[in-house]
């Protein structure tokens, strides 16, 4: 299994210790990772809510370089995940379009041609590798971990053109966490995002998102959050940081990347983990499955 | 305010359906946070074609383009959808997006990428055992958003 990997921005740039799991991760079911030369940022969609032709045109930039490798396209973002795939997506059924963002594609000299495909990490490890290999490669499983899923809103919507999970009451992630010997907890607006989006422009209004999110992960009993996507990750371990109880306490929730989780049950010693990095302690949750030393 | 017909006819087509239940209101990450955020009022502006205060509103700008609101519509409104319409129009008729999004526009434009690399990360990176990261290729991308007409949005942008 051979992807291109488009790395996007927040991960290299912010939080590179989820790059190194989730490499370390592939690396160890023959998932072999092929660097794109010149890829930039997906791009982001703050730039197609301004000019929605311009970011369509980035973002088939970036698909050429996948199709000139001859290799589909592996994102660790969700973000990076909704822009390629929709892109791609759209240009596919829509000859004219396909052939306005050509025009200008050739001045560059390049032409989207429409030949592969673009998957999160988490079809590729779900689908491709498969829960039964991925549950046959844990070694030390996470027994008594309640851990409170969060799938991230754009590996799931809009489902029309995603098309990987159910967009309201999806099932993938559980299973992964479920896999490990961590029991996935229901909690009340599961399916709320993070706030991460919006943060940007008002941050109170993203920090209010994400303490109401972690108020009821709190009262379901979890020990942790897994995330999927570094711009949640970003919220609930960053912004957790700032946010405050209506007592005026502090959240002291780890939060996980699932690569992390999955490798930790496969054996891995935390050390050699870079949780270090997070910037809410994981101690707690290393704590309760007995790997903290 | 000049609005073209082309664009009001493209986002009321959708608008139109809309019948007030409001579960796009219960979905709302934002909502639930913000009382100055309704979905649910913002489409029935809409429907009055109070197009004035729905483009030079804040409300638009503040959608965290979650899609729930989409997944849920009984009537296939779409609205996180109509709110990228919307916002383009907005921008399209020279009103100034907040700066949260015009900062990361230019830091794309200057970089090709939505954050710089900064000594404590490059050090991450190394102790890692990551490689360095690339240049991404910025003639090419400028070279792009000229032919879209973007390179004059973002002289205006940096004066």
């Amino acid at each position: 299994m051979d992807y291109a990997l488009f790395l996007g921005c927040m991960i290299p740039l912010r939080l590179p210790y989820m790059e190194a799991s989730a490499r370390e991760l592939l690396g160890r079911f023959d998932v072999e990772l092929v660097e794109m030369p010149g890829a930039s940022c997906c791009p982001e969609p703050s730039l197609r809510s301004i000019d929605e032709r311009t970011w369509m045109v980035l973002a088939a930039r970036n698909l050429t370089i996948a199709e000139e490798m001859g290799l589909d396209i592996l994102t660790l973002c969700n973000g990076c995940f909704e822009t390629l795939k929709t892109v791609n997506v759209g240009l596919k059924k829509d000859d004219e379009l396909k052939e306005e963002v050509n025009e200008r594609l050739r001045e560059v000299g390049r032409e989207y041609v429409g030949s592969v495909e673009v998957k999160h990490i988490v079809e590729v490890l779900a689908n491709e590798i498969g829960l039964e290999g991925l549950a046959e490669s844990v070694e030390e499983p996470l027994e008594g971990l309640r851990v409170a899923a969060h799938y991230g809103c754009h590996l799931l919507r809009p489902m029309s053109i995603l098309e990987v999970d159910d967009p309201v009451r999806p099932v993938l992630l559980d299973q992964l966490i479920e896999l490990t010997g961590a029991t996935s907890v229901p909690y009340y607006k599961k399916n709320l995002c993070c706030g991460a989006e919006v943060s940007a422009t008002d941050s109170e209004i993203g920090k209010d998102i994400v303490g109401y999110k972690l108020g009821w992960i709190e009262k379901a009993g979890a020990d942790c959050v897994a995330v999927v996507c570094p711009f949640c990750m970003l919220q609930y371990d960053v912004t957790q940081r700032l946010v405050r109880k209506e007592t005026g306490e502090r959240f002291d929730i780890p939060v996980l990347y699932y690569p992390e989780m999955i490798l930790l049950a496969m054996g891995v010693k935390p050390s050699d983990l870079a949780l270090d990095h997070h910037r809410t302690p994981v101690k707690p949750a290393l704590e309760k499955i007995g790997r903290s030393g | 305010m000049e609005i073209p017909q082309g664009a009001k006819d493209e986002i009321m087509e959708r608008a139109r359906y809309c019948f007030g239940c409001g579960v796009c209101m219960g979905g709302c990450p934002v909502a639930r946070v913000n009382e100055g955020f309704n979905p649910r009022l913002l489409v029935r502006e809409l429907i009055l074609e109070n197009w004035e205060e729905v483009l030079t509103g804040d409300a638009i700008w503040l959608c965290s383009q979650c899609h729930l609101c989409t997944e849920n519509c009984p009537q296939g409104v779409g609205l996180s959808e109509l709110i990228v319409k919307l916002r383009n129009l907005a921008t399209s008729l020279g009103i100034t997006p907040p700066k949260s999004y015009t900062d990361k526009i230019k830091l794309m434009a200057r970089t090709g990428r939505l954050a710089l690399l900064t000594a404590p990360t490059a050090r991450a990176r190394r102790s890692l055992g990551l490689t360095e990261m690339e240049e991404a290729e910025v003639k090419e991308i400028r070279k792009l958003a000229k032919g879209t007409g973007f390179e004059t949005f973002l002289a205006d942008l940096e004066g």
